[in-house]
């Protein structure tokens, strides 16, 4: 296992910049999460999700739990909702900090939330077809926390930053959460469900329906699993979709970064996890071409990774730490070669 | 900014040297990102646990610290002060910031007794980051004014005297003490 990734890539021509909102829009509380997409004229824009809580997360010889022991969401104690707001934003495009930001409203399409994770969750931002997009997992609109992801057409300039439409993608056969659906930018509609084995599912945006539900109706449309492989490899732990797929190479190849979550109790049965990414190359038929060995960014137990780029020569990852906060790693491509791989 | 990218890269070279993990919680406390220094100084205080306990025991302060800043956690704060006091029981900081949490809350009884507690402890050495403790006389503070709702008036008086004459109080406190001083003139 590479146990950072961020040192390989420091030392080796690239660089590490943390992710900034003020803290006066956010209580000082944690960014993390972030998403990026490389506009047709170099610009990186990224989304960086602000999660409204700060996470307490006893990583070492569990001698200072919290009262609530080894990971605890400090969410405010007379407010037990976790709220997500996502945050656009413009980067640099030498140092990779923010330059500009903009909190997406999304008050045209908001309903009464019902339970309480609210907003959508790790977003990702893209275009298709010339439109913005956001798509995420949203949790809060039926009683029992059933999830879905969205596809949100995003209206933004220098005055408004504004969540225009939110289709709700509903599945069939029915399950009661869908999550962490990655868009493949060069196939417009398209998300990698799953990764090991692969399931690609095309959304239809033109199918349309309404649901009721106790505080509003949602917009839905459907999809269809147009791609599924049966060649599962054997891994410890599922890979879960983490960045979106780009289009690696010149051979039609594809990449993403994918996560797998392993869970574990302490003594005294306290939950803990440690979550681990790894690169996976497609071919143009979508074979698994390489599997990276697992890697963390910067070491910690919780990181997550929700946007890639390659730019020029390097890859361009963009992670949460713990939750708390957020960064952007620059990593010369020539380095993929020297990390470990599955196939090696 | 720049500090922060400079220990940041420091702290990439090197994330389980436990004073880089502080510096690095420092420089987010100061540009107020409390989440992010909370996580980088619980690192450092597991880290130092059994190596360098002043220190470990101000970055579980730092912690609290953050959370105090952000607000709307006081079982989160009270639970952290507990900790730091349980890990390191011959320090004032904990015992006065939980004297000041009660007596916020009108509980002047325990608070009080965390007043009392700490003043067992002066003259310790400064710890190395900012803990908001301004100094020992803060317990002789929490302590006249608490002690004035609790039947202890007479020692409450001494106190603000006694404070009234000292040197190296803030002046935010003094005008307070100085004004209870007064206010105790009139009353006599």
């Amino acid at each position: 296992m590479i146990d950072n990734l961020a040192k390989i890539a420091i030392n080796n021509g690239g660089f590490i910049s943390p992710l900034i909102i003020p803290s006066k829009h956010t209580d000082g509380t944690g960014l993390c999460n972030v998403s990026l997409f490389e506009e047709e004229n170099g610009d990186i824009i990224a989304n960086i999700r602000h999660v409204h809580y700060t996470l307490y997360h006893s990583e070492f010889n569990q001698k200072f739990n919290c009262v609530w022991g080894c990971l605890a969401y400090l969410n405010p104690e007379d407010d037990i909702r976790l709220l997500t707001g996502n945050y656009l934003c413009k980067l640099n495009p030498n140092t990779l900090e923010v330059d500009t930001y903009q909190k997406i409203d999304t008050s045209k399409n908001d309903i009464k939330p019902i339970w309480n994770f609210h907003g959508l969750e790790d977003v990702r931002v893209f275009r298709w077809d010339n439109t913005l997009y956001t798509s995420g997992v949203r949790r809060d609109v039926k009683p029992n926390g059933e999830g879905r992801m969205e596809l949100c057409e995003i209206e933004w300039d220098k005055k408004v930053c504004i969540e225009k439409t939110r289709d709700r993608i509903e599945v069939n056969p029915h399950t009661y959460l869908e999550k962490n659906w990655v868009p493949i930018f060069d196939m417009p509609y398209h998300f990698v469900r799953w990764s090991n084995p692969l399931e690609i599912v095309k959304i239809n945006p033109e199918d349309k329906s309404k649901e009721k539900v106790q505080n509003g109706e949602l917009d839905i449309i459907s999809c269809e699993t147009v791609i599924h492989k049966d060649n599962k490899i054997k891994l410890p732990f599922g890979l879960r979709g983490s960045s979106p797929v780009i289009p690696f190479g010149d051979d039609g190849d594809r990449m993403c970064i994918t996560h797998e979550t392993h869970f574990f109790h302490h003594p005294g049965l306290k939950k803990d996890a440690h979550y681990y990414h790894r690169f996976i190359i497609w071919d143009k038929d979508w074979n698994v071409k390489s599997l990276s060995k697992s890697f963390k960014f910067m070491g910690a137990m919780i990181e997550f990774c929700c946007g890639l780029l390659v730019k020029d020569d390097n890859l361009i990852m963009s992670f949460g730490y713990q939750d708390n906060a957020a960064y952007i790693l620059k990593m010369p491509t020539s380095l993929l070669s020297e990390l470990e791989w599955e196939d090696d | 900014m720049n500090n922060l990218k400079r220990i940041l890269n420091t702290y990439v070279n090197d994330p389980l040297d436990p004073y880089i993990n502080a510096r690095l919680g420092e420089e987010y406390e100061i540009i107020g990102q409390g989440a992010a220094a909370l996580s980088y100084f619980l690192r450092a205080a597991e880290l130092l646990h059994d190596k360098d306990p002043e220190f470990a025991y101000c970055c579980i302060l730092k912690t609290w610290k953050q959370l105090n800043t952000t607000t709307r956690r006081p079982n989160f704060e009270v639970g952290q002060l507990q900790t730091a006091i349980a890990y390191l029981p011959q320090r004032p900081e904990a015992y006065l910031h939980l004297s000041i949490h009660y007596s916020n809350k009108q509980e002047w009884k325990t608070s009080y007794m965390y007043a009392c507690l700490g003043l067992l402890y002066q003259n310790k050495r400064s710890l190395p980051y900012n803990v908001d403790y301004p100094g020992d006389y803060m317990l002789l503070f929490q302590k006249a004014f608490t002690g004035w709702y609790i039947g202890q008036r007479e020692e409450s008086n001494e106190l603000w005297c006694k404070l009234s004459n000292m040197e190296n109080i803030q002046p935010q406190h003094m005008d307070i003490i100085k004004n209870n001083v007064k206010s105790l003139e009139n009353i006599s």
